[in-house]
């Protein structure tokens, strides 16, 4: 491996050289024994790779800890019925729907059911009929 | 000696609180990192919530020969990094394999120095990257993450990823060494 070879591979698998495949590392090691700037080159990357680990990384905070295990001691929402279809249908369809079926259902309840339909549409096309007939 | 995180997700999926609020500080402050680096805190705070209730409430389903348990979870908070920034600010995140013809979003040293003195304005340096090169620079220093996992992590090649994280690491050393020799 040369310099060029080890700081590319540097660049991407960091400074650790326990995580680099074991080839890799053997000739890494082997480069750093004999050449200062590769050590150089080593050094920058693990100074830089802790500095943003550094710089980034915080305990977490306790009240987000507090929602997270609070979400623990909540039994997880169950599936409905319409769960699955749910995202498919439109808000306010279902309201809809059923306001039509109430109407229906009451618009014959309240009299006026199917047969009587059948009558008065037949007392229209019969008066219709009539006045045809009229000379 | 500490438990793997596939033997605390059984546990987690079996009830266990314990094992959960131990994965809640192993990758809590690493997943709270990484979206501090998009996101304000209070969004960060929620995207890293979101992930971490998830966790607990599909670790019955979690699959480890299919994935890694912190490579989920990294992308979890990823992509709710992402769904945020793309509602709030239409944060232009193409797809990455666009990602070997990235010359004209890389940034020069002296760009990233504006606002930096030394090398405690790091954090300056960071924020200033393009964003996926910030991202993967994130996923490989703060979680440890190879090239191969932030690849499925971002949903991108090995090569992309392996560009980005390079990309980035050279972008914040060159910036560093510039910082170095002008505070000589």
């Amino acid at each position: 491996m040369d310099r060029i070879e080890f700081e590319n591979k540097l660049l991407v698998r960091g400074g650790d050289l326990e995580r680099w495949p074991v080839a890799e590392a053997e000739a890494a090691r082997r480069l750093l024994a004999v050449d200062a700037e590769s050590r150089a080159l080593l050094a920058e990357i693990l100074t830089s790779d802790e500095t943003v680990r550094t710089q980034t990384t915080a305990p977490l905070d306790t009240a987000l800890i507090g929602r997270v295990m609070a979400a623990t001691r909540r039994p997880p929402a169950r599936r409905g019925l319409l769960s699955g279809w749910r995202p498919m249908i439109p808000t306010g369809a279902l309201a809809i729907l059923l306001v039509a079926i109430v109407g229906f259902k009451s618009g014959y309840d309240d009299g006026f059911g199917i047969a009587q339909d059948l009558d008065l549409a037949g007392v229209i096309a019969g008066d219709l009929q009539g006045l045809e007939d009229t000379p | 000696m500490e438990q793997s995180d596939d033997a605390l997700i059984r546990a987690v999926a079996a009830g266990d609180e314990r094992a959960f609020r131990r994965l809640v500080d192993r990758h809590g402050p690493k997943l709270r990192a990484i979206a501090g680096q998009f996101l304000g805190a209070g969004d960060a705070d929620d995207a890293v919530q979101d992930a971490l209730i998830r966790l607990w409430r599909h670790a019955d389903r979690f699959d480890p020969d299919k994935a890694a348990l912190s490579t989920w979870l990294y992308r979890v908070v990823v992509n709710r990094c992402i769904d945020i920034r793309r509602q709030r600010f239409r944060w232009p995140w193409r797809p990455i394999d666009e990602a070997e013809d990235l010359p004209s979003t890389e940034i020069g040293a002296d760009r990233m120095l504006v606002g930096a003195e030394t090398l405690r304005d790091v954090a300056a340096i960071i924020a200033s990257l393009p964003p996926r090169q910030r991202m993967a620079l994130m996923l490989a220093t703060v979680g440890d993450h190879t090239a191969e996992d932030i690849a499925a992590i971002l949903g991108v090649s090995r090569a992309a990823a392996e560009q980005l994280i390079a990309r980035a690491r050279r972008n914040v050393r060159d910036a560093m060494r510039k910082a170095n020799h002008g505070s000589d």
